[in-house]
Protein backbone atom coordinates (compact mmCIF):
# COMPACT_ATOMS: atom_id res chain seq x y z
CA UNK A 1 0.00 0.00 0.00
CA UNK A 2 1.50 3.61 -0.83
CA UNK A 3 1.93 5.44 1.87
CA UNK A 4 -1.70 7.41 2.94
CA UNK A 5 -1.85 10.82 2.47
CA UNK A 6 -4.46 12.86 4.19
CA UNK A 7 -7.22 13.60 1.51
CA UNK A 8 -7.23 17.61 1.82
CA UNK A 9 -3.41 17.81 1.88
CA UNK A 10 -3.72 16.07 -1.68
CA UNK A 11 -6.68 18.29 -2.57
CA UNK A 12 -5.44 21.17 -1.54
CA UNK A 13 -1.96 20.86 -3.49
CA UNK A 14 -4.37 19.54 -6.60
CA UNK A 15 -6.26 22.92 -6.38
CA UNK A 16 -2.87 24.53 -5.97
CA UNK A 17 -1.53 23.20 -9.43
CA UNK A 18 -5.16 23.30 -11.23
CA UNK A 19 -5.54 26.06 -13.98
CA UNK A 20 -8.11 28.92 -13.26
CA UNK A 21 -10.06 27.34 -16.05
CA UNK A 22 -10.12 23.97 -14.22
CA UNK A 23 -10.68 25.89 -10.77
CA UNK A 24 -14.29 27.53 -12.50
CA UNK A 25 -14.73 24.24 -14.11
CA UNK A 26 -14.99 22.95 -10.46
CA UNK A 27 -17.24 25.49 -9.01
CA UNK A 28 -19.39 25.04 -11.88
CA UNK A 29 -20.26 21.43 -11.07
CA UNK A 30 -21.39 22.79 -7.70
CA UNK A 31 -17.86 22.41 -5.57
CA UNK A 32 -16.47 25.68 -3.79
CA UNK A 33 -13.55 23.99 -2.94
CA UNK A 34 -11.60 25.50 -5.84
CA UNK A 35 -12.83 28.79 -4.29
CA UNK A 36 -10.28 29.53 -1.75
CA UNK A 37 -7.65 28.82 -4.28
CA UNK A 38 -9.07 31.59 -6.68
CA UNK A 39 -9.11 33.89 -3.88
CA UNK A 40 -5.49 33.51 -3.04
CA UNK A 41 -4.32 34.09 -6.65
CA UNK A 42 -6.88 36.88 -7.21
CA UNK A 43 -7.65 38.80 -4.49
CA UNK A 44 -5.06 41.43 -4.39
CA UNK A 45 -5.85 42.36 -8.08
CA UNK A 46 -9.32 42.78 -7.27
CA UNK A 47 -8.86 44.52 -4.36
CA UNK A 48 -6.53 46.61 -6.34
CA UNK A 49 -9.25 47.63 -8.30
CA UNK A 50 -11.88 48.50 -5.96
CA UNK A 51 -10.15 50.02 -3.77
CA UNK A 52 -10.18 53.27 -6.72
CA UNK A 53 -13.23 52.16 -7.87
CA UNK A 54 -15.25 52.89 -4.69
CA UNK A 55 -16.42 55.63 -3.12
CA UNK A 56 -15.81 54.74 0.04
CA UNK A 57 -13.03 52.70 1.20
CA UNK A 58 -14.98 50.95 3.78
CA UNK A 59 -16.88 49.14 1.10
CA UNK A 60 -13.58 47.52 -0.68
CA UNK A 61 -13.20 44.10 1.81
CA UNK A 62 -16.70 43.28 1.31
CA UNK A 63 -17.01 44.07 -2.79
CA UNK A 64 -14.33 41.55 -2.77
CA UNK A 65 -15.82 39.35 -0.89
CA UNK A 66 -18.94 40.07 -3.12
CA UNK A 67 -16.74 39.34 -6.24
CA UNK A 68 -15.54 36.03 -5.24
CA UNK A 69 -18.94 34.34 -4.39
CA UNK A 70 -20.64 36.34 -7.51
CA UNK A 71 -18.07 34.41 -9.59
CA UNK A 72 -18.80 31.45 -7.99
CA UNK A 73 -22.03 31.58 -8.87
CA UNK A 74 -21.40 32.37 -12.33
CA UNK A 75 -18.65 30.02 -12.76
CA UNK A 76 -20.85 28.21 -15.36
CA UNK A 77 -20.53 31.01 -17.81
CA UNK A 78 -16.49 31.34 -17.17
CA UNK A 79 -15.08 30.50 -21.07
CA UNK A 80 -12.74 27.25 -20.81
CA UNK A 81 -9.31 28.49 -21.43
CA UNK A 82 -9.61 31.95 -20.16
CA UNK A 83 -7.49 33.73 -17.40
CA UNK A 84 -9.20 34.09 -13.85
CA UNK A 85 -8.54 37.97 -13.70
CA UNK A 86 -9.95 39.68 -16.45
CA UNK A 87 -13.38 37.56 -15.47
CA UNK A 88 -12.82 38.74 -11.75
CA UNK A 89 -12.35 42.10 -12.69
CA UNK A 90 -15.28 42.25 -15.03
CA UNK A 91 -17.24 41.04 -11.77
CA UNK A 92 -15.96 43.42 -10.13
CA UNK A 93 -16.81 46.44 -12.35
CA UNK A 94 -20.28 45.42 -12.60
CA UNK A 95 -20.83 44.98 -9.36
CA UNK A 96 -19.32 48.73 -8.42
CA UNK A 97 -21.71 49.66 -11.27
CA UNK A 98 -24.96 48.73 -9.59
CA UNK A 99 -23.23 50.18 -6.20
CA UNK A 100 -22.34 53.38 -8.27
CA UNK A 101 -26.47 53.67 -9.58
CA UNK A 102 -27.74 53.07 -6.38
CA UNK A 103 -25.67 55.56 -4.32
CA UNK A 104 -26.62 57.68 -6.96
CA UNK A 105 -30.22 57.77 -6.33
CA UNK A 106 -29.68 57.40 -3.12
CA UNK A 107 -27.13 61.14 -3.39
CA UNK A 108 -29.94 62.62 -4.96
CA UNK A 109 -32.57 61.52 -2.57
CA UNK A 110 -30.32 62.67 0.84
CA UNK A 111 -29.69 66.21 -1.21
CA UNK A 112 -33.39 66.62 -2.32
CA UNK A 113 -33.85 66.45 1.82
CA UNK A 114 -31.13 68.87 2.30
CA UNK A 115 -28.50 66.47 3.62
CA UNK A 116 -24.88 65.69 2.72
CA UNK A 117 -24.16 62.52 0.92
CA UNK A 118 -21.76 60.28 1.95
CA UNK A 119 -18.54 61.49 2.43
CA UNK A 120 -15.75 61.42 -0.21
CA UNK A 121 -13.37 58.27 -0.37
CA UNK A 122 -11.05 58.94 2.05
CA UNK A 123 -7.27 58.44 1.33
CA UNK A 124 -5.94 55.29 1.98
CA UNK A 125 -3.83 55.37 5.32
CA UNK A 126 -0.43 53.53 3.40
CA UNK A 127 2.79 54.61 3.80
CA UNK A 128 3.30 54.77 0.12
CA UNK A 129 0.31 57.56 -0.35
CA UNK A 130 2.21 59.41 2.21
CA UNK A 131 3.63 60.43 -0.72
CA UNK A 132 3.00 63.92 -2.20
CA UNK A 133 3.20 62.87 -5.98
CA UNK A 134 1.33 59.63 -5.05
CA UNK A 135 -1.26 61.08 -3.22
CA UNK A 136 -1.23 63.34 -6.29
CA UNK A 137 -1.81 60.69 -8.92
CA UNK A 138 -4.58 59.08 -6.41
CA UNK A 139 -6.67 62.05 -6.56
CA UNK A 140 -5.87 62.39 -10.59
CA UNK A 141 -7.34 58.87 -10.69
CA UNK A 142 -10.28 59.53 -8.55
CA UNK A 143 -11.09 62.25 -10.77
CA UNK A 144 -11.39 60.20 -13.93
CA UNK A 145 -14.08 59.35 -15.22
CA UNK A 146 -15.55 56.20 -14.16
CA UNK A 147 -15.33 54.64 -17.03
CA UNK A 148 -12.03 56.09 -18.11
CA UNK A 149 -10.76 54.79 -14.46
CA UNK A 150 -12.27 51.19 -15.21
CA UNK A 151 -10.32 50.81 -18.66
CA UNK A 152 -6.99 52.55 -16.92
CA UNK A 153 -7.11 50.17 -13.92
CA UNK A 154 -7.36 47.26 -15.52
CA UNK A 155 -4.79 47.34 -17.69
CA UNK A 156 -2.07 49.84 -16.30
CA UNK A 157 -2.81 48.77 -12.72
CA UNK A 158 -3.94 45.17 -13.17
CA UNK A 159 -1.90 44.22 -16.11
CA UNK A 160 -4.59 43.00 -18.45
CA UNK A 161 -4.08 43.39 -21.93
CA UNK A 162 -6.57 45.52 -23.87
CA UNK A 163 -8.85 42.67 -25.27
CA UNK A 164 -8.70 41.12 -21.52
CA UNK A 165 -10.35 44.10 -20.36
CA UNK A 166 -12.54 44.70 -23.83
CA UNK A 167 -14.17 41.20 -22.75
CA UNK A 168 -14.43 41.74 -19.27
CA UNK A 169 -16.02 44.91 -19.59
CA UNK A 170 -18.01 44.08 -22.85
CA UNK A 171 -16.96 46.57 -24.61
CA UNK A 172 -14.85 46.54 -27.97
CA UNK A 173 -11.22 46.73 -27.82
CA UNK A 174 -10.99 50.02 -30.19
CA UNK A 175 -13.04 51.70 -27.01
CA UNK A 176 -10.67 50.47 -24.26
CA UNK A 177 -7.99 51.73 -26.24
CA UNK A 178 -9.65 54.99 -26.81
CA UNK A 179 -10.62 55.39 -23.12
CA UNK A 180 -7.08 54.03 -21.92
CA UNK A 181 -5.58 56.84 -24.44
CA UNK A 182 -7.77 59.64 -22.96
CA UNK A 183 -7.40 58.54 -19.58
CA UNK A 184 -3.72 58.42 -19.54
CA UNK A 185 -3.72 61.81 -21.19
CA UNK A 186 -5.71 63.50 -18.52
CA UNK A 187 -3.01 61.66 -15.67
CA UNK A 188 -0.18 62.89 -17.84
CA UNK A 189 -2.08 66.52 -17.71
CA UNK A 190 -3.01 66.49 -13.95
CA UNK A 191 0.75 65.36 -13.20
CA UNK A 192 2.66 67.51 -15.41
CA UNK A 193 6.37 67.76 -14.43
CA UNK A 194 6.01 65.51 -11.68
CA UNK A 195 6.43 62.54 -13.94
CA UNK A 196 9.86 60.85 -13.91
CA UNK B 1 4.74 68.21 -22.77
CA UNK B 2 1.13 66.55 -22.56
CA UNK B 3 -0.72 67.30 -25.86
CA UNK B 4 1.21 65.20 -28.69
CA UNK B 5 1.52 66.92 -31.94
CA UNK B 6 3.70 64.53 -33.69
CA UNK B 7 1.35 62.38 -35.75
CA UNK B 8 3.13 58.94 -34.91
CA UNK B 9 2.37 59.82 -31.29
CA UNK B 10 -0.73 57.11 -31.21
CA UNK B 11 1.54 54.58 -32.43
CA UNK B 12 4.16 55.34 -29.46
CA UNK B 13 1.11 54.23 -27.56
CA UNK B 14 0.52 51.24 -28.93
CA UNK B 15 4.06 49.93 -29.25
CA UNK B 16 3.37 50.67 -25.40
CA UNK B 17 0.35 48.50 -25.26
CA UNK B 18 2.21 45.80 -27.29
CA UNK B 19 -0.43 45.98 -30.25
CA UNK B 20 1.92 46.28 -33.00
CA UNK B 21 3.07 44.06 -35.63
CA UNK B 22 6.81 43.19 -36.15
CA UNK B 23 7.10 45.69 -38.97
CA UNK B 24 5.25 48.63 -37.14
CA UNK B 25 7.29 48.25 -34.56
CA UNK B 26 10.69 48.41 -35.88
CA UNK B 27 9.90 51.56 -37.18
CA UNK B 28 8.24 53.19 -34.22
CA UNK B 29 11.29 52.30 -32.19
CA UNK B 30 13.55 53.89 -34.94
CA UNK B 31 11.55 56.89 -34.93
CA UNK B 32 11.76 57.26 -31.10
CA UNK B 33 15.25 57.75 -31.53
CA UNK B 34 14.64 60.66 -33.53
CA UNK B 35 11.53 62.15 -31.85
CA UNK B 36 11.98 64.11 -28.30
CA UNK B 37 8.42 64.47 -28.13
CA UNK B 38 7.15 61.02 -28.46
CA UNK B 39 10.37 59.69 -26.65
CA UNK B 40 8.76 61.70 -23.67
CA UNK B 41 5.49 60.38 -24.34
CA UNK B 42 6.61 56.98 -23.93
CA UNK B 43 9.32 57.63 -20.33
CA UNK B 44 5.31 59.26 -19.05
CA UNK B 45 3.23 56.13 -19.81
CA UNK B 46 6.01 54.15 -18.33
CA UNK B 47 6.70 56.38 -15.34
CA UNK B 48 2.88 56.83 -15.05
CA UNK B 49 2.24 53.20 -15.33
CA UNK B 50 5.18 52.30 -12.97
CA UNK B 51 3.13 54.74 -10.19
CA UNK B 52 0.01 53.18 -10.65
CA UNK B 53 0.98 50.11 -9.95
CA UNK B 54 3.28 51.36 -6.92
CA UNK B 55 1.07 52.95 -5.35
CA UNK B 56 -1.33 50.20 -5.11
CA UNK B 57 -1.53 49.15 -1.02
CA UNK B 58 -0.99 45.71 0.18
CA UNK B 59 -2.60 43.53 2.29
CA UNK B 60 -1.26 41.93 5.35
CA UNK B 61 -1.16 38.24 5.22
CA UNK B 62 -3.42 38.36 8.91
CA UNK B 63 -5.63 40.68 6.89
CA UNK B 64 -5.94 38.43 3.60
CA UNK B 65 -6.37 35.22 5.82
CA UNK B 66 -9.38 37.08 7.45
CA UNK B 67 -11.10 37.97 4.36
CA UNK B 68 -10.69 34.40 3.13
CA UNK B 69 -12.16 32.54 5.86
CA UNK B 70 -14.69 35.15 5.91
CA UNK B 71 -15.26 34.30 2.40
CA UNK B 72 -15.39 30.81 2.95
CA UNK B 73 -17.83 31.12 5.17
CA UNK B 74 -19.99 32.91 3.86
CA UNK B 75 -20.44 30.13 0.74
CA UNK B 76 -21.31 27.92 3.79
CA UNK B 77 -24.24 29.90 4.51
CA UNK B 78 -27.80 28.06 4.16
CA UNK B 79 -29.72 30.07 1.68
CA UNK B 80 -29.38 33.20 -0.13
CA UNK B 81 -31.98 34.85 2.42
CA UNK B 82 -30.11 34.75 5.15
CA UNK B 83 -27.27 36.03 3.70
CA UNK B 84 -26.32 39.02 5.40
CA UNK B 85 -29.25 39.35 8.02
CA UNK B 86 -26.98 42.36 9.59
CA UNK B 87 -26.54 44.07 6.73
CA UNK B 88 -30.12 43.66 5.65
CA UNK B 89 -31.24 44.95 8.91
CA UNK B 90 -28.89 47.93 8.97
CA UNK B 91 -30.56 49.22 5.43
CA UNK B 92 -33.89 48.36 6.57
CA UNK B 93 -33.75 51.13 9.71
CA UNK B 94 -31.35 53.43 7.53
CA UNK B 95 -33.80 53.03 4.55
CA UNK B 96 -37.22 53.03 6.28
CA UNK B 97 -37.16 56.24 7.99
CA UNK B 98 -35.84 58.20 4.98
CA UNK B 99 -38.48 56.26 2.64
CA UNK B 100 -40.87 57.58 5.66
CA UNK B 101 -39.63 60.67 5.88
CA UNK B 102 -39.61 61.40 2.36
CA UNK B 103 -43.03 60.22 1.56
CA UNK B 104 -44.11 62.21 4.48
CA UNK B 105 -42.43 65.34 3.23
CA UNK B 106 -41.80 66.07 -0.67
CA UNK B 107 -41.74 63.03 -3.07
CA UNK B 108 -44.85 61.29 -4.93
CA UNK B 109 -45.72 58.12 -4.36
CA UNK B 110 -44.18 56.79 -7.80
CA UNK B 111 -40.82 58.43 -6.40
CA UNK B 112 -41.02 56.96 -2.86
CA UNK B 113 -41.80 53.55 -4.91
CA UNK B 114 -38.38 53.93 -6.55
CA UNK B 115 -37.00 54.81 -3.76
CA UNK B 116 -37.87 52.52 -0.87
CA UNK B 117 -36.02 49.42 -1.77
CA UNK B 118 -32.45 51.34 -2.13
CA UNK B 119 -30.35 50.57 1.45
CA UNK B 120 -27.12 52.92 1.08
CA UNK B 121 -24.67 52.21 -1.21
CA UNK B 122 -22.31 49.92 1.55
CA UNK B 123 -25.05 47.71 1.55
CA UNK B 124 -26.90 47.74 -1.45
CA UNK B 125 -25.33 45.01 -3.69
CA UNK B 126 -24.58 42.81 -0.71
CA UNK B 127 -28.18 42.36 -0.33
CA UNK B 128 -29.14 41.31 -3.44
CA UNK B 129 -29.00 37.49 -4.41
CA UNK B 130 -27.49 37.76 -7.57
CA UNK B 131 -26.59 40.68 -8.81
CA UNK B 132 -24.55 39.90 -12.17
CA UNK B 133 -28.06 37.97 -13.53
CA UNK B 134 -30.35 40.24 -12.13
CA UNK B 135 -28.47 43.52 -13.37
CA UNK B 136 -30.92 45.80 -15.34
CA UNK B 137 -29.45 47.07 -18.86
CA UNK B 138 -30.97 50.34 -18.59
CA UNK B 139 -27.66 51.37 -17.76
CA UNK B 140 -25.60 54.76 -18.79
CA UNK B 141 -23.42 52.61 -20.65
CA UNK B 142 -25.16 50.54 -22.50
CA UNK B 143 -22.33 48.24 -23.76
CA UNK B 144 -21.58 47.32 -19.88
CA UNK B 145 -22.69 43.89 -18.67
CA UNK B 146 -20.60 41.93 -16.97
CA UNK B 147 -18.68 39.07 -18.28
CA UNK B 148 -21.15 35.74 -18.62
CA UNK B 149 -24.26 37.92 -17.96
CA UNK B 150 -26.06 36.34 -20.85
CA UNK B 151 -25.26 32.94 -19.36
CA UNK B 152 -26.07 33.94 -15.77
CA UNK B 153 -29.96 34.20 -15.94
CA UNK B 154 -30.19 30.38 -15.33
CA UNK B 155 -27.41 30.33 -12.84
CA UNK B 156 -27.94 27.72 -10.30
CA UNK B 157 -28.20 29.06 -6.38
CA UNK B 158 -24.97 28.35 -4.60
CA UNK B 159 -24.57 25.02 -2.96
CA UNK B 160 -26.29 25.28 0.30
CA UNK B 161 -24.42 24.33 3.04
CA UNK B 162 -20.93 23.86 0.80
CA UNK B 163 -19.14 20.52 1.94
CA UNK B 164 -15.57 22.33 1.17
CA UNK B 165 -15.66 24.73 4.33
CA UNK B 166 -15.40 21.26 6.22
CA UNK B 167 -13.13 19.14 3.98
CA UNK B 168 -10.21 21.85 3.49
CA UNK B 169 -8.65 23.67 6.21
CA UNK B 170 -8.67 27.30 4.14
CA UNK B 171 -5.22 28.35 5.81
CA UNK B 172 -3.52 25.19 5.58
CA UNK B 173 -1.45 25.73 2.64
CA UNK B 174 -0.63 29.05 3.95
CA UNK B 175 0.90 28.10 7.22
CA UNK B 176 0.72 24.29 7.57
CA UNK B 177 -0.46 24.56 10.48
CA UNK B 178 -0.95 20.89 12.92
CA UNK B 179 -4.56 20.66 12.83
CA UNK B 180 -6.22 17.78 15.06
CA UNK B 181 -7.78 15.94 12.26
CA UNK B 182 -10.88 13.86 12.73
CA UNK B 183 -12.52 11.05 10.22
CA UNK B 184 -12.99 12.49 6.96
CA UNK B 185 -16.11 10.67 6.82
CA UNK B 186 -18.14 12.61 8.30
CA UNK B 187 -21.83 12.89 7.80
CA UNK B 188 -23.67 15.68 5.74
CA UNK B 189 -25.81 15.82 9.31
CA UNK B 190 -22.53 16.47 11.58
CA UNK B 191 -21.34 18.98 8.99
CA UNK B 192 -24.39 21.28 8.95
CA UNK B 193 -24.46 20.92 12.89
CA UNK B 194 -20.90 22.06 13.11
CA UNK B 195 -21.78 25.20 10.49
CA UNK B 196 -24.38 25.85 13.30
CA UNK B 197 -22.36 25.22 16.11
CA UNK B 198 -20.11 28.14 15.16
CA UNK B 199 -22.63 30.79 13.65
CA UNK B 200 -24.36 30.15 17.31
CA UNK B 201 -21.03 31.31 18.67
CA UNK B 202 -20.33 34.12 16.51
CA UNK B 203 -23.74 35.62 16.95
CA UNK B 204 -22.77 35.62 20.65
CA UNK B 205 -19.81 37.31 20.05
CA UNK B 206 -20.82 39.66 17.75
CA UNK B 207 -23.68 40.39 20.42
CA UNK B 208 -21.27 40.97 22.84
CA UNK B 209 -22.09 37.97 25.22
CA UNK B 210 -18.77 36.81 25.76
CA UNK B 211 -19.55 34.38 28.00
CA UNK B 212 -21.70 32.75 26.25
CA UNK B 213 -19.45 33.10 23.04
CA UNK B 214 -16.27 31.47 24.71
CA UNK B 215 -18.45 28.48 25.96
CA UNK B 216 -19.60 27.76 22.67
CA UNK B 217 -16.63 28.28 20.91
CA UNK B 218 -14.89 26.05 23.67
CA UNK B 219 -17.53 23.35 22.71
CA UNK B 220 -17.08 23.76 18.81
CA UNK B 221 -13.61 23.30 19.43
CA UNK B 222 -14.29 19.98 21.93
CA UNK B 223 -17.23 18.69 19.39
CA UNK B 224 -15.60 19.36 15.75
CA UNK B 225 -12.08 18.78 16.31
CA UNK B 226 -11.46 18.38 12.68
CA UNK B 227 -13.24 20.88 11.42
CA UNK B 228 -11.35 23.71 9.37
CA UNK B 229 -12.73 26.83 11.43
CA UNK B 230 -11.36 25.41 14.81
CA UNK B 231 -8.20 27.37 14.26
CA UNK B 232 -10.60 30.53 14.73
CA UNK B 233 -12.57 29.10 17.24
CA UNK B 234 -9.60 28.76 19.66
CA UNK B 235 -8.51 32.63 18.88
CA UNK B 236 -11.84 33.47 19.01
CA UNK B 237 -11.89 32.18 22.42
CA UNK B 238 -9.26 33.60 23.72
CA UNK B 239 -10.75 37.01 22.26
CA UNK B 240 -14.07 36.08 23.98
CA UNK B 241 -12.26 35.41 27.40
CA UNK B 242 -9.96 38.47 27.56
CA UNK B 243 -13.35 41.03 26.77
CA UNK B 244 -15.35 38.99 29.20
CA UNK B 245 -12.36 40.03 31.86
CA UNK B 246 -11.10 36.33 32.56
CA UNK B 247 -7.55 37.03 31.55
CA UNK B 248 -5.98 33.97 33.22
CA UNK B 249 -8.37 31.47 31.47
CA UNK B 250 -7.60 34.04 27.73
CA UNK B 251 -4.07 33.29 28.54
CA UNK B 252 -4.16 30.07 28.56
CA UNK B 253 -6.61 29.94 25.49
CA UNK B 254 -4.15 32.11 23.44
CA UNK B 255 -1.19 29.61 24.30
CA UNK B 256 -3.04 26.73 23.19
CA UNK B 257 -3.90 28.69 19.79
CA UNK B 258 -0.03 29.43 19.81
CA UNK B 259 1.08 25.71 20.49
CA UNK B 260 -1.74 24.20 17.79
CA UNK B 261 -1.01 26.99 15.57
CA UNK B 262 2.76 28.82 15.86
CA UNK B 263 2.47 29.90 12.27
CA UNK B 264 -1.22 30.74 12.81
CA UNK B 265 -2.76 33.80 10.89
CA UNK B 266 -3.76 35.69 14.12
CA UNK B 267 -0.34 34.37 16.03
CA UNK B 268 0.78 38.06 16.43
CA UNK B 269 -2.84 39.22 18.19
CA UNK B 270 -2.43 35.51 20.38
CA UNK B 271 0.72 36.35 21.22
CA UNK B 272 -0.87 39.57 23.16
CA UNK B 273 -3.06 37.72 24.83
CA UNK B 274 -0.78 35.27 26.08
CA UNK B 275 1.34 37.74 27.28
CA UNK B 276 4.48 36.06 25.81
Amino acid sequence: MSPRRRPDESRAERLAQATDTELFDGMAQGDLGPLGELFDRHHASVRAFAERMLVDSADVADLVQETFLTASRAAASFQSGAAGKPFLLGVAAQLIRRRRRSFARLRTMLEALGRTPMAPRPTPENDLLEREEAKLLDAAVARLAHAHREVILMVDVGGLSGVEAAKALRIPPGTVWRRLHEARAELRERMKRRLR
Amino acid sequence: MTGSTCDRAALVEALFDGRLGPSERTSTERHLKTCSECAELLRDLTSLQEMLRSSTSTISPLDHQRARLALLRETARPSAAKRRPVALLIAGLVTLPLAVWASASMFSPLRVREMKPVPPAATVASSTALPVASSPQADEDQEMAAPGARDTASMPAPPAPSSFIMRRHPTSRAHNAPVQKAAPSASAQELSQASVDFAEAMKALSRGDFSASAIKLDRFVRTHPGDPRVEEAIYLSAIALERDGRSTEAKEAARRYLIAYPDGAHRAQASRVAGD
